[in-house]
This record gives C-alpha cells, sequence and structure tokens, in this order.
C-alpha cells in the first residue's frame, strides 16, 4: 500500500536526512515508527503522504506517485499531525465541513469514539480546547473516516494517562484487515501492546523493519535474579525487580515485547541484532 | 479513476471556506460599509472609497492562499482531499468575483446610506446617490477594470508564494517591476528615434522613427494595446503560477 522506493531527501542540499531509502509498508498492520528525536520520523511520514518532495526515489500510495496529492488518495488517508490545525467552529461546524471530504466517514463511529474519550459534551468554539482535548477529536475524527492508511505522528503527545489508555484500547479495536497504520512516536512505551509491527529509523536509514512476531521468535526479554549473569545479553537495564535484559532467543522461549527495551538494545547493539534478524 | 476536476470536491471547498470564514468577511464587509458610509456624504468626491476598496480587495487577494504563513493550517489544507487544480479555481473564484462582489455591495450600500444621512443636511445639494450612476462606472473604467484583475491575480500568486508578508512584498515586486519595464521602455523607444517633431495637426508631440512615424493617435492606439495585451497576459500569469506553485507546494 506505501512503497517508497530509493529516497534521497533533505531539507537542504548540503544535509541529506534520507539518501536511497526504500520502504514497504502493507495492509493489515499497526506500524510503530520509532526514532530518537531528529532521527525522521515526522519527515519521512510527509514524504509518505505527499507533504514533502524527495530530491530523488519514488513515494508510492495506493498505487500512485504520493506527491501528486491525487484526492482519490487524500480521500482514503488521514494525517493526525503532531502540531494541529483547529478551525474557528463549533464541533458539529467542523464535521460538517470536513467529514464530506471522506466517503467512508462514519458518524455513528465519530460519536462513539468521542465517548470514549468521554468528550460527548463538547459545547463552544474547539479551537480553544486544550491541546489533549483537541487531540482527541482530531484521533476520533481520524478513525471514524475509516481511511485506509492512517498516520498519526506523536498522537500520545498531551494526552493524560487514562486518554493513553482509552487510545490504546480503541486502536486495538479498530485494526482491521485492510487498513494501514503508521504510529510515530518517541514514547515507546505509549506503544505497548498496541502495534504489531516495527520501523527503526536512525541516522536516516530504516535499520529495522520487522512484525512484533519476528522481535519475540528471535529474541527474549526478561528478568533475571543472577547479577553475574550478563554473557549472552544483547542489552540490560538494572531495575527494582532485578535485571531486565534482551538475549538472543536460542531455546524458542515465550517472552513479553518490551518496545522501549528492544528500541534500546537494538540502538546500541546495531550490528549484532542486525545479524539475528537476517540468520 | 483520476478525475481532473469534480465539481462536488469544489462545492464541498467552498461549503468549507464559508463555514470556516463567514465571520471574518462579515467582518471586513461591515468594515468597508462603515468607511464607504462615513464617505457617502460627499459621494461625488468619492473617489477615496474607490481607492479603499480597491485596497482592501488587494489585502484581502493576498490573503487567498494565507494559511501557509501557519505551518499546522497549511498542513491541513494541502491535505484536503481536493486537486491543485480545483484548489486554485475556487482560490481564483474566492478573489476574483466573491470579494470584489462583497466589498463593491459593501461600497454601494455604505455611500448609498452616507448620501441618504447627508441629504437632510440643510447645505446638501447633491441628493441621495443613484446606483445606477456607480453601476454605469463599470464599462466606462473596463480598462483600469482589467488592470485591478491584473493586480488581483497577482495578489492570489503572492499569497501562495511568499510565506509572510504577502501584501508589502507584492507591492515591492510590483513597483520594482513597473520600474524595470519603464527604464527597458524608454531605452528602446529613445534609441529607436530619429528626432522628436510637433506634429502640427493634432498640436502634440510626434516620435519620427527609422521606418515608421508615429503620431499620438496610433501610439495611443498601441499604448491601448499594450496596456490590454500586458493585463491579459499577466491575469494568466498569476492564474498559471498559483496552479504551478501551490502543486510544488510542501509543508
Amino acid at each position: 500500500m506505501i512503497n517508497l522506493r530509493n529516497i534521497t531527501f533533505g531539507y537542504s542540499k548540503k544535509r541529506t536526512l534520507f539518501q536511497d531509502l526504500s520502504l514497504e509498508l502493507t495492509p493489515g498492520h499497526i506500524y510503530g515508527l520509532l526514532g530518537k528525536n531528529g532521527a525522521g520520523k515526522t519527515s519521512l511520514l510527509k514524504i509518505m503522504s505527499g507533504l514533502c518532495f524527495p530530491q530523488n526515489g519514488e513515494p508510492v500510495i495506493m498505487g500512485l506517485r504520493a506527491e501528486k496529492r491525487y484526492p482519490e488518495v487524500l480521500s482514503n488517508l488521514y494525517f493526525v499531525p503532531e502540531e494541529l490545525y483547529t478551525p474557528h467552529l463549533k464541533l458539529a461546524e467542523y464535521v460538517k465541513v470536513y467529514a464530506p471530504f471522506y466517503p467512508g466517514f462514519n458518524h455513528a463511529q465519530f460519536e462513539h469514539y468521542m465517548n470514549e474519550f468521554e468528550m460527548d459534551n463538547v459545547d463552544g468554539y474547539i479551537d480553544k480546547l486544550s491541546h489533549g482535548q483537541k487531540k482527541k477529536i482530531h484521533i476520533a475524527f481520524a478513525l471514524a473516516t475509516n481511511a485506509q492508511v492512517l498516520i498519526m505522528d506523536e498522537p500520545t503527545n498531551g494526552l493524560d494517562i487514562p486518554s493513553k489508555t482509552i487510545f490504546r484500547r480503541i486502536m486495538a479495536s479498530v485494526a482491521n484487515e485492510n487498513q494501514l497504520i503508521i504510529i510515530s512516536t518517541h514514547q515507546v512505551r505509549d506503544l505497548h501492546s498496541l502495534i504489531d509491527a516495527v520501523i527503526l529509523l536512525d541516522n536516516g536509514e530504516v535499520i529495522f523493519n520487522e512484525t512484533t512476531d519476528a522481535i519475540t521468535d528471535k529474541l527474549v526479554f526478561k528478568i533475571v535474579d543472577d547479577p553475574n549473569d550478563t554473557m549472552e545479553n544483547l542489552y540490560q537495564e538494572e531495575s527494582l525487580r532485578g535485571k531486565t535484559v534482551v538475549c538472543e532467543n536460542v531455546n524458542h522461549e515465550e517472552s513479553k515485547l518490551d518496545i522501549e527495551l528492544f528500541f534500546n538494545a537494538m540502538m546500541n547493539n546495531k550490528h549484532k541484532m542486525k545479524e539475528i534478524f537476517n540468520r | 479513476m483520476i478525475q481532473t476536476f469534480s465539481f462536488n470536491r469544489v462545492k464541498l471547498l467552498f461549503t468549507k471556506y464559508f463555514v470556516e470564514r463567514w465571520r471574518s468577511d462579515l467582518r471586513d464587509f461591515a468594515m468597508v460599509f462603515a468607511f464607504c458610509a462615513v464617505c457617502g456624504w460627499n459621494y461625488g468626491a468619492a473617489n477615496i472609497g474607490v481607492f479603499f476598496v480597491i485596497l482592501f480587495t488587494l489585502i484581502a487577494a493576498s490573503k487567498t492562499f494565507s494559511m501557509f504563513k501557519n505551518r499546522a493550517h497549511g498542513f491541513d489544507y494541502l491535505l484536503v482531499p481536493v486537486n491543485t487544480l480545483e484548489k486554485t479555481f475556487t482560490g481564483i473564484v474566492l478573489s476574483h468575483i466573491y470579494r470584489i462582489l462583497l466589498y463593491f455591495i459593501a461600497f454601494v450600500l455604505g455611500l448609498e446610506l452616507g448620501s441618504f444621512l447627508y441629504s437632510f443636511h440643510p447645505s446638501n445639494d447633491t441628493g441621495i446617490l443613484n446606483i445606477g450612476k456607480v453601476l454605469a462606472w463599470i464599462p466606462t473604467y473596463w480598462n483600469y477594470i482589467l488592470s485591478f484583475f491584473a493586480a488581483l491575480s497577482l495578489f492570489v500568486f503572492a499569497s501562495v508564494f511568499f510565506r509572510k508578508s504577502a501584501f508589502g512584498k507584492t507591492l515591492l515586486c510590483y513597483f520594482g517591476f513597473a520600474l524595470i519595464i519603464v527604464i527597458v521602455t524608454v531605452t528602446i523607444i529613445t534609441a529607436m528615434m530619429k528626432n522628436i517633431v510637433m506634429d502640427p495637426s493634432i498640436n502634440a508631440w510626434a516620435f519620427t522613427m527609422q521606418d515608421y512615424e508615429f503620431t499620438f493617435k496610433n501610439m495611443t492606439l498601441l499604448g491601448k494595446i499594450s496596456t490590454v495585451g500586458s493585463n491579459i497576459f499577466i491575469i494568466l500569469f498569476g492564474w498559471v503560477m498559483s496552479f504551478l506553485r501551490l502543486r510544488e507546494k510542501e509543508a
């Protein structure tokens, strides 16, 4: 559904952000796009949606060139940016104006998501609401469009703790086989038990693109009590309960993916991790 | 199937504009109306009113794509599922027809009210403004109107080209461009002229050039043709450039 082929991109000719980057994303997944600050996550999302043009390469979405911004593509794509634009409108006016652009928009779903976010009593102009409340409206609207491609840039920024839980619950319930969801964040804990594929971006390169099943198949995440047991660890962190470690899953153990630990392991031990996943 | 132009999408874009902007447009209308009502006491010399209507329209045109001043707003606009041709078309209709009509109606109604109120003043001998007179100006000044549309299309282009201070920057570019044209024209004519003589038949200066004698009469005709031609060129230039610039706009 999204295919980036040999993308070279930079905001100036001297400084290239992506060099010959290729990436293929297929429907039926919730991808977590992870990377440090300034890794190029937002730029990559903008290239996918046709908001930034690469100097070289082909960004293709739904079989069409992304930078052409065809309405046929845009009406099936919804992008929730980090920096939101909220017009001076009441909620009903906002829905009245924006919903008709999206043929799949479902008003009942929108109301349902707004209720879930405890936003059923929004009165007055939406641009006067808090950042978190605006974000909830945008997320609810995005989900109600039933767009085939849903892109969310730091969706949990500005959400309070209960809202983050609600967000995860809603996202887990909406995913379907025909939809491609990409969530970019640097707060990896917020994606816990939500995503089923991970894309890692570092120094303008996609250094990892695998499903979460593939991760837990190749790696094991566990807490060890023995402080001297460090031989096989790819990465370790001290915690109150002992040492949390990431090891190669040689004995086919079952474990629960800890995205933050995985992210740190990948950043600290890139070559070894790549070697494991290329086997 | 890719649809090059959809009236339904254009209709949605117009709806979006009017629902989002009707309050600010109403405010602008009230401002022009109030200003012209104040000028209406002496509508016979109300050129100042016309001047301000033109100014307001140009400022409004420079705001046609003002959403790009704000990153988040520009982002939102670029992702509205409407193609560039439809967005440009909507922008042109809003700036060239809707806003002109909006301000013109405010202008006429303002003058009408002002002249009506002033008609009660004992020293008034001009009476109430006749709307027919105002409408009669339009065919008389068509050449000026064409120049106005040319300026308007440049201001629309500027609104998508410049991120900040579109009005001021466009004025600067406009005057700069006009200065260059004047310098080039004067240089060419000077180079072509053999001598300047007084044409006794029309009591005006005539230029005798290398193989053609330019009289005051055909100089005027030439001037008109070049003005109309350059205005049409600028109008088309502004529209086409707005379309191309919008197509390449990034967020």
